[in-house]
């Protein structure tokens, strides 16, 4: 069984460790940027070029630093608004992307086939083209 | 059939099949270029530079209690935009950070970066030095990176951190 003083010890520990535990748990949603730049990350994935806006979100969390907090949330809720229309396009541009992708990978593969079959016939064709003006003479 | 050797590529299968295993090893390589992640292996990077952002001529001393002027480059190459925050503390040889932990110490003075992959910053930065009485005059500044997981919503320590020893003055 604990003595009296272990608990009062324990107790005051909680009650030391309480504070911190909530400040930190309260940082992040204070922070206006992981959700925009959670949609950022998952349109990056999707392909979607996000390049000016994560620079936008930047430049807005500088402000943020800076303490233009009206400012930064002005940008931040621009770009948040821009990232929700792009969702929506965000299939089609990752499905247009694989399909680019995967014509350029069937046309590099079918180089070595098409070099295979034309190749000969091409320089069959040369070699006839260069020699057609020729006069057969009998040895 | 008679005739047809005088019309065969090059007169020498030898040369077309070369031909053949240079196209093959050409498109399957390009191909494998295409099909590969594009970012490849992820990492980050944190340097400490001097005030003119310059590697080199780094300021070894300081008075107790006046900021010293540097600047600090932040990579990213994890694949994705990513969110860093580089945290500052005042340490020595028995409190710096570990490739897997960071320093024990608060945080004096924190900056934070949104960087696309590929991208690089560089800012420039003024940091507070002191030395309490008894604790030695030379001191580590430490600068941890750290990166936000967007899955687990808090921060990270990332492993990466760089320090500048720096001779405090007026420390009585």
């Amino acid at each position: 069984m604990r003595s009296r003083i272990e608990w009062v010890f324990l107790f005051a520990l909680i009650m030391t460790l309480l504070p911190s535990i909530s400040v930190s748990a309260q940082e992040n949603p204070q922070d206006p940027f992981p959700a925009v730049l959670n949609k950022l990350v998952y349109l990056n994935s999707m392909n979607v070029n996000v390049t000016s806006l994560v620079d936008n979100l930047n430049k807005a969390l500088i402000l943020y630093q800076n303490g233009n907090i009206s400012q930064a949330i002005e940008i931040i809720n621009q770009i948040d608004s821009n990232a929700t229309l792009l969702m929506n396009q965000a299939e089609s541009i990752h499905y247009k992307h694989l399909v680019e992708k995967y014509s350029e990978v069937a046309i590099l593969l079918s180089i070595p086939i098409v070099i295979y079959f034309l190749l000969p016939r091409a320089y069959a064709y040369y070699w006839f083209v260069s020699r057609k003006r020729w006069k057969v003479r009998e040895k | 059939m008679e005739g047809e050797g005088e019309v065969t590529f090059l007169d020498d299968e030898e040369v077309f099949a070369v031909i053949i295993a240079i196209a093959v090893v050409g498109s399957v390589l390009g191909a494998a270029m295409i099909l590969r992640s594009s970012s490849g292996e992820k990492f980050g990077a944190i340097g400490l530079l001097n005030d003119q952002c310059k590697i080199g001529n780094y300021p070894a001393a300081a008075v107790n209690g006046s900021e010293v002027n540097l600047c600090l480059f932040v990579y990213n190459h994890y694949g994705e935009p990513t969110y860093f925050k580089v945290e500052y503390k005042i340490g020595d040889n028995s409190t710096l950070p570990t490739n897997s932990t960071a320093s024990p110490l608060h945080e004096l003075k924190e900056w934070r970066v949104i960087l696309n992959n590929n991208e690089n910053a560089t800012f420039p930065i003024s940091v507070p030095v002191y030395a309490a009485v008894g604790t030695g005059e030379e001191k580590a500044l430490i600068f941890e990176l750290w990166i936000y997981n967007l899955s687990d919503q808090s921060w990270e320590y990332s492993g990466l951190w760089t320090d500048l020893y720096i001779n405090i003055t007026g420390v009585r």
